[in-house]
């Protein structure tokens, strides 16, 4: 497996595939997107608490 | 790395920093960091160590108040405490035996017991109303039963 | 040493998977991790309606008893045995076979673990360990406990070294090559495991003349520090097993390819070199520790989190990009296209969509002063079933559907797949229902640990009851997603139809550059690791010996 990998690495074209890579991320960036905006929404709410509690 | 990845891994960088420098902010300038007192006590000795060797309710001034208080399982002393409204007390504890949890439900009150450690908290009591204090760490069989009150007017 | 070189070329030679000899030692752990499911869930359940008051222990069984063991059985010996399981079908498969040695290491941990085990569970049974799994000093435990605990380290010890020299032997018959990327996974899981394990190993040691008398006192700080430096990184090694899963297995059940595997190592290393201090963030409202202290272990802690925000990048490209090559279209389209219907797939799937809540949790329980709303409450248990229960057990169930199979040399029939979904979506429910409810009551005041009460019916303990009912029926629905688990496993590993089953071992992209080689210099991530371990523990537990109060004597209170 291992001497495939890397023959199959070998012979790969070198080709850039950035500009049609980025725009096919879209939907990653949107979803990590919501991942931050979980983070952001439970840590706000629990400093909400507890500055109503002070 | 991929453009994106890098402009993901900068603003949630970002985010924990904002919490970090508000957090550190609070602790630091604004004195409200978590309960951390250093000085320590003979656990076998408590009740005969001072301040402990009198626990209660004491008036430190206007409107301010220090309760000395042990833990112990399965009950906290001195219990049903009394307090005016506004009052701003802090609450020095100790532990003669295992390690307990001093909570207040419904206030940030929430602090580390632990036999040979001296801990202080500081709370103001704004609102009225009957507090429930309770152990969180458990102490033993009769954990669930150690309780008391708090009542502000 | 010869012979068994032969062995492993013979074997090399071959096609890579799991020989017969390997595949029974982690069929024996698999059955021994199941077998603890299947009791600790039902101690669960227990717990889950004594503490809505739903339900009354009988005189011989307290609650506190019921809580060690559950504890006991499903985070030291459900996960710890799976792990080793899983891990070393994972090293035999990427070795082609483990050394004769090390296969024998497996079993003398296998062995020491049993021993140790039983006696644990012993000792809970007797009453004589109602301790909780933390067994925090001064709550003393009958010395057997202790020494149980002993046995169960000397067992992860055992595969720890197994793996180190089967990982040791294949660099040196693969020079220059870099190790298959489940086998470095290997290498980071048990590296973080030997290093977490030595503090709670200096504590037990110290307990054990303690607990028998010879020694009067012990420092209940330096054990409670010594406890988390292991507590949390334990946790820790669920969640990099899990990861190893995510990022090198579900990609081939999708489809699809990994992500570039430079990032992928550098999440591992990160992920073993800063997790021990992350233990700290449970003692953030103990006494005797300074605030600046606990603020650098505020940083240390976050920092954790790095590594898993680049995960979390990486796991939706990988599922985009193959989402986009099943004809996703859209920014969301490809999410439709997975499939949703594959328990392999389901399972690792919502336990890394669980683990975006979990790790929000998380980074809330580390943000100093916020911990005084959360400490000990059971916001917390809510926490760790969010992670562990969810991002963790389910990518554990998620992997037994064909690994399991595949060892015993059975199909994962579409009946059992059924079986599979739907025990996942049990399991899900459940989870939802009790940690979401654990959550919210938490953020009430609700404690964790603490068996049904009303506190004397205080008004604001009765309004948390019918959260605790929410929790009861959530551990319900939990039962009954074990015992279903439960019956796959056991059916897969005896009764399944014969045949052969994928290992699947996702491949890297077209255009993946070559490994970094810089990456398996374990001896300098070791260094790192033991050099931010020193930045954590050096300066508070040298200020708890050397201001270390009177100790304290052993005590029972249950």
């Amino acid at each position: 497996m291992m001497a495939e990998r890397q023959l199959s690495r070998s012979t790969q074209s070198v080709k850039s595939s950035n500009a049609e890579d980025e725009n096919s991320l879209r939907g990653t960036l949107v979803s990590v997107g919501v991942v931050g905006a979980v983070i952001i929404i439970v840590w706000v709410s629990v400093f909400w608490l507890y500055m109503s509690r002070v | 790395m991929h453009r994106l990845e890098e402009i993901w891994m900068t603003l949630s960088i970002g985010l924990l920093v904002i919490f970090m420098v508000v957090i550190g902010f609070q602790t630091f300038a604004m004195g409200m960091g978590p309960p951390s007192h250093k000085e320590t006590i003979d656990p076998q000795k408590v009740s005969q160590t001072a301040p402990f060797d009198d626990p209660g309710v004491k008036k430190m001034g206007e409107n301010e108040y220090e309760v000395v208080m042990i833990l112990q399982s399965f009950q906290f002393t001195p219990s049903d405490i009394e307090l005016p409204v506004g009052a701003e007390v802090t609450f020095t504890m100790a532990s003669p035996d295992v390690s307990h949890g001093f909570q207040v439900a419904g206030t940030n009150i929430n602090a580390m017991v632990m036999p040979g450690h001296i801990q202080k908290i500081t709370h103001t009591f704004n609102e009225p109303g009957e507090f429930l204090v309770l152990c969180n760490e458990y102490c033993g069989i009769g954990h669930q039963m150690m309780s008391t009150t708090i009542t502000v007017q | 040493m010869e012979n068994a070189l032969r062995e492993t070329i013979s074997q090399k030679s071959s096609l890579l998977g799991v020989n017969t000899e390997d595949a029974k030692v982690s069929l024996s752990y698999f059955s021994v991790s199941f077998v603890s499911l299947l009791i600790g869930g039902v101690l669960g359940l227990l717990q889950g309606l004594e503490r809505a008051g739903l339900l009354q222990l009988p005189p011989w069984l307290n609650y506190y008893q019921v809580l060690t063991a559950h504890g006991i059985l499903l985070l030291l010996v459900f996960s710890t045995t799976f792990t080793i399981g899983y891990q070393y079908a994972n090293l035999s498969h990427s070795f082609g076979g483990l050394l004769p040695k090390v296969r024998k290491l497996a079993w003398i941990g296998f062995a020491l673990m049993i021993v140790g085990t039983i006696m644990v569970a012993v000792m809970i049974v007797l009453n004589e360990a109602s301790v909780l799994y933390t067994f925090y000093p001064p709550l003393a435990a009958h010395p057997l406990f202790y020494v149980g605990l002993v046995f169960l380290v000397l067992g992860i010890w055992a595969c720890c070294f197994g793996v180190f020299i089967n990982h040791r032997h294949w660099k040196k018959i693969n020079p220059g090559q870099p190790v298959p990327l489940l086998a470095f996974f290997a290498m980071g899981v048990f590296v973080l495991w030997f290093f977490a394990s030595l503090g709670v190993t200096i504590e037990v040691l110290t307990l054990i003349p303690w607990s028998m008398g010879l020694v009067e006192t012990t420092n209940v700080m330096v054990g409670r520090t010594l406890f988390w430096w292991f507590g949390h990184s334990l946790v820790n090694i669920w969640y990099l097993v899990a990861v190893s899963a995510w990022y090198v297995i579900v990609p081939k059940i999708i489809g699809g390819r990994h992500f570039n595997e430079k990032l992928i190592r550098l999440v591992v290393i990160l992920l073993v070199i800063l997790n021990i201090p992350g233990g700290f963030h449970h003692q953030i409202v103990d006494p005797g520790i300074s605030l600046s202290v606990k603020f650098l272990h505020v940083f240390m802690s976050l920092s954790i989190a790095v590594p898993s925000l680049m995960t979390a990048f990486a796991m939706f490209a990988v599922f985009e990009r193959a989402g986009r090559k099943l004809g996703g279209k859209g920014v969301l389209g490809w999410f439709k296209k997975l499939p949703w219907g594959d328990v392999r797939f389901l399972a690792p799937m919502i336990a890394m969509i669980a683990f975006i809540p979990g790790g929000a949790g998380g980074i809330v329980n580390t943000s100093n002063q916020l911990n005084q709303v959360v400490h000990n409450t059971l916001w917390v248990v809510g926490h760790f079933h969010v992670t562990v229960g969810m991002s963790v057990v389910m990518t554990f169930f998620g992997i037994s559907y064909w690994l399991i199979p595949y060892l015993s040399k059975r199909q994962l029939t579409p009946k059992m797949n059924k079986i599979g979904v739907i025990q996942t979506i049990i399991w899900t429910i459940g989870m939802i229902l009790m940690a979401g409810s654990q959550h919210l009551v938490g953020l009430l005041g609700d404690p964790r640990r603490t068996s049904f009460t009303t506190y004397g019916d205080h008004p604001t303990a009765l309004s948390w009851i019918p959260y605790e009912y929410v929790m009861g029926i959530g551990a319900t629905l939990l039962l009954v997603g074990v015992i279903i688990q439960v019956y796959a496993v056991f059916n897969m590993m005896f009764f399944a139809p014969k045949g052969e089953t994928e290992y699947p071992v996702a491949e890297p992209e077209d255009d993946a550059r070559p490994v970094p080689m810089w990456t398996e210099r374990w001896g300098l991530w070791i260094v790192l690791l033991l050099m931010v371990v020193a930045m954590a523990y050096v300066v508070p537990i040298m200020d708890f010996v050397l201001h270390a109060p009177p100790g304290s004597p052993p005590i029972r209170t249950w």
